[in-house]
């Protein structure tokens, strides 16, 4: 709707500048002036009009700059006459996609955000002057509809607003703004009607059956008892109901014998009211609770159900136990009663009652998972208050015994602190009135109050306080800090995590409508509680940084001073041990690099609690995994958590990939993204308990365990040289002390980032959980929850197991043993020669399955131990059973793709060679496409070395896999010369003595040109696709639109690169300069870039970026496009990038999908497609090129320069050339046959250059500058490789 | 004829060449006259008498009409000449060459051909070169046959190497390891506004401070400002122009032309080595901004400072900026640091960046 009404101003624009052009042309002929065209002798009366405009001075219209305005000081009037210039949109990188911003879009989300505010806190009549200032800001007065229907839905709802001001308001806003009004207003007031008991199905009848439907769709507004309630009259149809509502109406209305044979249905417990069977969970009972004892009641009843095949008593007494275990623990785990729903659904005979159980499950977990993400906050408060209560009954709360007490204690002093806030903030915007009088400091901090005043009374005050506890917990030791933060950072992430906390408040708030006791069956249930939540109204009201940084200011600076703990020290005097009290966080400066920058310390003593040997229990609720399937994406925003607003692409601060998606998402094209990605969210796993019991036993020991970071003590510093060594002394020592005390800091923030993993891991054992996933800007897909996922190193990944089990089979335990010897390091052997090693070492599988603890066991000594013994476990267990095949795997089982980015480089190129090498053609072993670049080099530097090359006859015998396997590799990825010459200089540093006479750098960079060459002879036509994609980047990046005004002197490069995945997905590469701004806050200034300014794309990046972006949004989109296929085959199925994994026995049918659509992903021209794609969107694009200025155009664009400066009387600019050239294109596009005619006689500065190829000529940037129109080169020719055969190829994936 | 009385007659002809040869970034005064002032003005002669035992080890000399007239005034034992780029070395071998012809080179000098910027360079010249063997005096007094001269005018490197040079006057180390030995340095004019900035003036800063604290300092002589309204004091500490009066050095009289320095001699104060690197912590944090008062500025130093160190300093150091605090402040803070038990450690206090395993 937007896009197109924007682009239809576009074309009004066009319209009326062709029609200026022709008036100003008739008032040409009439007024006879003499003849001024560009071209001798010729009358050309548009065009001496146009240069006389290019005469006339321009005045920019002035910018109101709102954004930075309190809530306090917008008023509507102020806006009133912004010009329509400034209202218009402009295109983000191209006219011809439809995504566009408005050069005011900083102002809106700001206004909208603090309508959105001032509405939660009832604040009307403030919210209403927001409302009407927003509306001259609208490039689109249409879209004004969406902020009346926010401020209606909030303001209508108020017991002391009838419906008849409702409607009058509404009148008003309609008169005075000339908008429509839609369904979601239509809505809005018929709730309103039905809560007034107005008569509201004469309201409704006022519409058509299309619009009542559309109406009905509001169920977060109508609720499904208000819903209930209508359909129950007679004049409501079926035909006036959506399709999802169908079932619910049916219900309403249903007829006696359905009624029947769902009373059958339905044992006697589920019906209400009988609170017998229900188990009370908790006593402050919210309004989801039902959610839970209904699940509960579920689960009782599939698993009674099953009680005639046994195991009745242990049911039972299962189910006891989760009742007993959720009145206190969410996650039961956490209490350390370990209750395991993975081992009771393991117990199960039947796959029917494994069935039952998931259903139930489903079910139950619902109302868990909106407690998680919702009540998160505050089950963590309740767990360090159990852990203060305890200690206070012992006597002392004591750092040293356990953090959370010590947590708890802030909390409760810093909670004062907020309230008393809140309570000014309520003032100040004359929620509350008070005779209290504001102090001198008080008035002085109000107009900085004033900026986060209406945020800050959003979320109740203790949310907040645990909320800044959290996030400042668990940023501790990053950016570079030890035992601290950077202050922006801080502030930054307790801003946003308030914003995201207020917004689960928001959702969870027009979710409650949707429940209702009068649900009665598990059908119902289920189809409601999985409908869809409608976010868009959060769309466009983000909170800016500025806002959220100044939240985090007034959140921690108090917390700051509250937050103590006890210290010792020595009087240097006395030699006395004192006590004393310091703050736990403290805010300073360091200076880093030369820089001064504003950090945040945790005190050592808290923070060495945070990386020691006991888990803190501080786990921040937030983007955990999740206990039920993710929401299906449905939408860009729309899918992952249940009430955690989430992007389909995670982006920072880039509003361009925002609106490309908005676009692509409202045109439907990203389906196939969707589906691979709910692939990815609806594979259950489950943690594995017997890895987690090893690990975390060396983790409680604090000492060094394969990758286990040990506890770190105060590292071991040499003695300081006396203070008058010399100055190089001083400095050694003082860079020696920084390596090492780096060295120990980066242990202990291993050790605290693992900490943070094990602990959610913990929570998470017997559960079922799954990953929400999202893609980075090139479709590569990442598990959302960022702390613990399978996307991390062997130890984490080793503690992930599929929920679902298969029985191996044959095949199946074949594929266990490649698992093992692939995880073991022995991955570059044949697949029998895998399995050979396996059953080989049967005995030592045995062995470390039994006894895992024994030192030096043979699963240390594996490439990923962790992995390693996981699947020691399992085939230890399977050959305890008479038939091995028949045990029931959980593991995943990966299948890794060789180099992948090569294997995909040499499909595009159709390299032969190249492709053998990474296992694209069939062959008797894996090819090491390493081993055989480090032959050619050898073969390379031989020859050299014979003619005598010293550098040569040096290296020649040291050149082996390792040393350019880091080269081959990252060279798709584009690493440059340098990077990696200093690859290949690590590897070959050790032949050198140190101090000696030669530069290792130089036989590095040596050698680097033999690898680079190598690579190059080997995947030459990938190399030619890599050269021309770095081409086309750079034309693009260096493009200039047909947007310069007159006069304009500096041309803007504003476009980036943006090319469509086969799938659909729109890339945009979000490398701009990026523009900084200054916010104040009550801890310190801070300068972070502003994500909304108008910046030029970063060339360099744009360029240097765009052929590994390419690839990796290959790589992406063959693994979505896999990922969809084997979730169509009913297969478990995760990925991490170019690693695929699935059940064992499972394994073919996903390595057949992996090369079908591998085959079908390149079966057409990708190339041919980019350029394509490119060529229509930077269509009328121009470029600067630099040509020897003894070439012919040089003449002529000189001489088109100098006869309209001698008619203009100033001097040209590049704004006017490109002015000029546009007023050519636009009368060459007219319908007025006189201005096509004038158009094709009007020579410009850079139509003559069109004759010319001049991209052939073009030299650095030493030559004549010229304007010409864009063009992409050529696409290379492909190598004679097949693509097909891979389908054959045993080890492409393997 | 020249005023200048110590002109060396032998050297004239050589200075009179053209001096584009030299490297810009390395100022000079090219006027005998105006050296002369600057010569009469440090009195030397009175502060070295035995110059017969003296060696000067000038660094970076460059053009060196400055550093051949000090010469000609101390006519010391060794006059070590320092350089280090191909352009001065050629100048100064041929000077030398040119005297050992007509003097035998009784001026002394000796070309030693380090790098002034390396802290090696020096023993390097003294064991290994064996050019100089300076002895090692006691620290109650200026070291009388040792002084170091240094065209430290290139803004890029002049400012740290003269910030570095004044503690080493503290630490006792380099070439003030023999003794407190007196500086006369060529600085940026910035670089001596800033350094010579006394309290309370807008330029103080930490530098300011510990040239202070670990020196006395003079203001010998300036070049002509630019801008007219530098003239009135504005660039440097109105109270050090008074006191100091400076020589004023022509615009024309510098290579290249219009250049802007400034002559300053520094003398190592004696002072307790021990502490310095746990004041030079105290200076830096409280130098984050230097117009907040003490009080609000303590809590950088260190967590629970704020809280501590009021209870033992008086208001009138808690209340006064940053940049207010005199000598004497200076040192009272300090001694309630050193006293304070939970003053941070070394390690505490080394600054580092640590390679960023979380990934958020």
């Amino acid at each position: 709707m937007l896009s197109r009404n924007a682009s239809r101003i576009r074309i009004v624009q066009a319209a009326a500048s062709i029609r200026i052009c022709h008036l100003r042309y008739i008032s040409a002929i009439t007024n006879s002036s003499p003849s001024a065209g560009l071209t001798s002798g010729g009358n050309f009366p548009i065009i001496n009009t146009i240069l006389e405009d290019l005469k006339q001075k321009r005045h920019e219209p002035e910018y109101p700059s709102i954004h930075s305005k309190t809530f306090s000081e917008i008023n509507p009037k102020d806006f009133e006459n912004i010009s329509d210039d400034l209202r218009v949109e402009k295109a983000w990188s191209s006219d011809y996609d439809p995504v566009t911003r408005s050069p005011l879009a900083k102002d809106v989300s700001h206004l909208s955000s603090l309508l959105d505010g001032l509405l939660s806190s009832g604040n009307f009549d403030r919210a209403f002057r927001v409302l009407t200032s927003i509306y001259p800001l609208l490039s689109n007065h249409d879209s004004f509809v969406d902020s009346v229907n926010r401020y209606i839905e909030q303001w209508s709802v108020q017991e002391s607003v009838s419906i008849q001001e409702v409607e009058l308001f509404l009148k008003d806003i309609q008169r005075k703004y000339n908008i429509y009004l839609n369904d979601r207003t239509y809505a809005i007031v018929l709730s309103k009607y039905m809560s007034s008991n107005g008569s509201y199905i004469s309201y409704l009848n006022k519409f058509s059956n299309q619009t009542k439907q559309k109406i009905f769709s509001h169920v977060e507004i109508l609720g499904i008892d208000e819903l209930s309630r209508i359909f129950e009259d007679p004049s409501i149809t079926e035909k006036c109901v959506p399709i999802d509502l169908i079932e619910t109406y049916r219900e309403v209305n249903r007829t006696s014998v359905d009624a029947e044979r769902e009373e059958a249905e339905r044992p006697q417990y589920f019906e209400g009211g009988n609170k017998e069977e229900a188990p009370i969970i908790e006593k402050d009972a919210t309004n989801l609770l039902p959610v839970d004892s209904f699940g509960l009641k579920v689960i009782r009843h599939t698993l009674l159900g099953l009680k005639d095949q046994g195991g009745s008593i242990e049911i039972e007494k299962f189910l006891e136990n989760i009742e007993s275990d959720l009145k206190t623990h969410l996650l039961h785990n956490t209490s350390n009663i370990k209750k395991d729903y993975f081992e009771f659904y393991k117990s199960l005979k039947t796959s029917e009652q494994q069935r039952a159980f998931n259903k139930g499950l489903d079910l139950f977990n619902e109302g868990r998972q909106r407690q998680l993400e919702i009540r998160g906050v505050d089950g963590a408060r309740e767990k360090w208050k159990h852990e203060f209560d305890l200690m206070q009954k012992r006597g002392t709360v004591n750092l040293s015994k356990g953090l959370n007490a010590q947590l708890y204690q802030w909390y409760k002093d810093l909670l004062p602190l907020v309230q008393a806030e809140v309570e000014k903030c309520k003032l100040l915007l004359g929620e509350i009135e008070s005779d209290q009088i504001l102090s001198k400091d008080d008035i002085k901090t109000n107009k900085d109050r004033e900026h986060y005043a209406p945020y800050f009374v959003l979320v109740p005050p203790e949310k907040m306080c645990v909320i800044s506890i959290l996030e400042l917990v668990k940023l501790n030791s990053t950016g570079g800090i030890v035992n601290g933060m950077r202050t922006a950072r801080a502030l930054l992430s307790v801003g946003r995590a308030i914003e995201l906390e207020y917004k689960s408040q928001s959702l969870l708030q027009s979710d409650r409508k949707r429940f209702s006791k009068k649900l009665k069956t598990t059908k119902q249930w289920k189809q409601m509680l999985r409908r869809k939540n409608p976010s868009s109204a959060l769309e466009d009201s983000e909170w800016t940084h500025s806002v959220q940084a100044k939240l985090g200011g007034a959140l921690i600076r108090p917390l700051i001073s509250v937050a103590k703990v006890p210290v010792y020290g020595t009087n240097p005097t006395t030699g006395e041990k004192v006590t004393g009290i310091q703050s736990a966080f403290h805010h300073t400066y360091q200076y880093l690099n030369g820089q001064k920058l504003g950090v945040l310390k945790i005190h050592k003593n808290v923070s060495d609690q945070l990386g020691g040997n006991k888990f803190s229990n501080s786990v921040q609720p937030q983007l955990l995994p999740m206990l039920v399937p993710p929401q299906r994406w449905e939408g860009y925003n729309r899918g992952g958590y249940l009430y955690t607003p989430s992007n389909i692409v995670r982006v920072k601060d880039s509003p361009e990939t925002l609106a490309y998606l908005r676009a692509a998402s409202k045109r439907g094209t990203l389906d196939d993204v969707y589906d691979g990605l709910n692939v990815l969210g609806e594979t259950a796993w489950t943690v594995n308990r017997e890895l987690f019991d090893v690990i975390s036993h060396h983790w409680n020991t604090g000492e060094e365990f394969l990758d286990i970071p040990p506890v770190t003590k105060d590292a071991e510093l040499p003695d300081a040289p006396p203070v008058d060594a010399e100055p190089k002394v001083k400095l050694d020592y003082q860079r020696k002390m920084k390596v090492l005390l780096n060295e120990v800091a980066s242990i202990k923030s291993q050790r605290c980032d693992m900490n943070y993993k094990l602990e959610i891991a913990r929570g998470f054992i017997g559960e079922r959980i799954f990953f929400p996933h999202n893609v980075d800007f090139r479709g590569r897909a990442y598990p959302i929850s960022p702390h613990f996922n399978h996307l991390g190193n062997d130890l984490t990944r080793s503690l992930f197991l599929f929920w679902e089990g298969k029985e191996l089979g044959e095949v199946g335990l074949r594929w266990l043993k490649i698992q093992l010897a692939n995880v073991y390091g022995v991955d570059k052997a044949p697949f029998d020669e895998r399995v050979e090693f396996v059953e080989k070492n049967l005995e030592n599988v045995f062995e470390s399955a039994t006894n895992p603890y024994k030192p030096n066991s043979w699963w240390h000594k594996a490439e990923k131990p962790w992995q390693a013994l996981g699947v020691c476990f399992e085939l230890n267990k399977a050959y305890k059973l008479d038939d091995p095949t028949k045990f029931v795997s959980h593991i995943p089982i990966h299948q890794d793709g060789t180099c992948n980015g090569l294997q995909h480089y040499a499909a595009l190129g159709g390299d032969f060679e190249g492709a053998k090498q990474v296992n694209l053609v069939p062959a008797d072993r894996p090819q090491d496409v390493y081993k055989y670049v480090a032959s050619l080099v050898q073969k390379r530097v031989d020859e050299e070395a014979d003619s005598g090359n010293k550098y040569a006859v040096f290296l020649k015998d040291k050149i082996n896999r390792k040393v350019v396997k880091q080269t081959v590799m990252t060279n798709v990825y584009g690493v440059t010369f340098v990077g990696a010459s200093a690859q290949i200089k690590k590897q070959i540093d050790h032949y050198f003595p140190k101090d000696g006479e030669e530069d290792p750098s130089e036989y590095a960079r040596y050698l680097t040109l033999h690898v680079f060459a190598s690579i190059r002879e080997l995947f030459e036509g990938a190399h030619h696709i890599q050269d021309w994609l770095g081409e086309a980047a750079k034309r693009i990046s260096k493009s200039v639109r047909m947007e310069e005004k007159p006069g304009d002197v500096k041309v803007n490069h504003l476009s980036s690169v943006i090319w469509t995945t086969p799938i659909g997905l729109p890339c945009v590469q979000p490398y701009r300069i990026p523009k900084t701004q200054l916010i104040k806050t009550k801890l310190q200034d801070i300068s972070i870039t502003d994500p909304l300014g108008i910046n030029q794309v970063d060339p360099r990046k744009q360029q240097i970026a765009f052929p590994p972006n390419f690839v990796h949004s290959l790589d992406a989109t063959h693994m979505l496009m896999t990922s969809k296929a084997c979730g169509e085959a009913g297969l478990s199925f995760a990925a991490v990038h170019d690693s695929y994994w699935t059940h064992a026995r499972d394994v073919e049918t996903m390595n057949a999908e992996i090369r079908n659509q591998f085959v079908k992903l390149h079966s057409s021209n990708l190339v041919q497609q980019l350029k394509e794609e490119f060529e229509a969107r930077y269509n009328n694009f121009l470029q600067v090129i630099h040509v020897p200025v003894d070439h012919p155009v040089v003449k002529e664009v000189k001489d088109i320069r100098r006869s309209i400066v001698q008619k203009i009387k100033r001097a040209l600019t590049i704004g006017d050339e490109i002015h000029l050239e546009k007023q050519r294109r636009i009368m060459l596009a007219s319908n007025n046959p006189e201005a096509v005619e004038e158009g094709k006689n009007m020579e410009t500065t850079i139509s003559v250059t069109e004759k010319y190829d001049l991209y052939s000529v073009a030299i650095g940037t030493t030559g004549f500058p010229v304007l010409v129109p864009l063009k992409f080169p050529d696409i290379p020719e492909r190598g004679g490789f097949d693509v097909e055969t891979v389908k054959q190829s045993p080890y492409f994936f393997s | 004829m020249s005023l200048a009385r110590c002109v060396n007659p032998h050297l004239q002809k050589l200075f009179l060449k053209n001096s584009s040869r030299f490297q810009n970034t390395f100022k000079s005064i090219t006027n005998e006259e105006s050296c002369q002032s600057i010569i009469d003005k440090l009195d030397l002669r009175s502060k070295y008498p035995n110059s017969q035992n003296l060696d000067i080890v000038d660094v970076f000399p460059g053009y060196g009409l400055l550093s051949s007239m000090i010469n000609m005034e101390l006519k010391p034992r060794n006059h070590v000449i320092m350089e280090y780029s191909k352009t001065h070395v050629l100048e100064w071998t041929e000077k030398i060459e040119h005297l050992k012809e007509v003097t035998s080179n009784k001026e002394n000098f000796v070309l030693c051909q380090r790098d002034g910027w390396s802290w090696e360079a020096y023993d390097q010249m003294i064991k290994e070169d064996k050019i100089i063997d300076p002895q090692i005096k006691p620290r109650d007094k200026i070291h009388d046959e040792l002084l170091v001269i240094g065209n430290l005018s290139p803004p890029k490197f002049g400012e740290p190497l003269i910030a570095q040079w004044i503690m080493c006057c503290a630490f006792g180390n380099w070439l003030q390891k023999y003794g407190r030995v007196r500086m006369i340095c060529l600085v940026p004019v910035a670089t001596a506004q800033k350094f010579l900035a006394g309290s309370g003036f807008f330029k103080r800063n930490k530098s300011s401070v510990k040239r202070e604290l670990y020196t006395n300092a003079k203001l010998i002589a300036v070049t002509e400002p630019k801008d007219v309204i530098d003239s009135k004091g504005i660039g440097y500490d109105p109270r050090l122009i008074i006191r100091d009066q400076p020589v004023l050095i022509k615009r024309e009289n510098t290579i290249p032309a219009n250049a802007e320095f400034a002559v300053l001699e520094l003398e190592p104060k004696l002072i307790d080595a021990a502490v310095v690197e746990d004041h030079e912590h105290v200076l830096q944090q409280l130098f984050i901004s230097s117009s907040r008062v003490v009080r609000e500025m303590l809590t950088y130093i260190a967590v629970g400072a704020e809280e501590d160190l009021p209870a033992v300093l008086p208001d009138h150091i808690l209340d006064k900026q940053v940049k207010e605090l005199s000598l004497e402040d200076w040192q009272t803070l300090f001694k309630s640091y050193d006293n304070w038990p939970f003053k941070p450690s070394y390690i505490d206090r080394l600054d580092i960046l640590q390679d960023d395993t979380r990934v958020f």
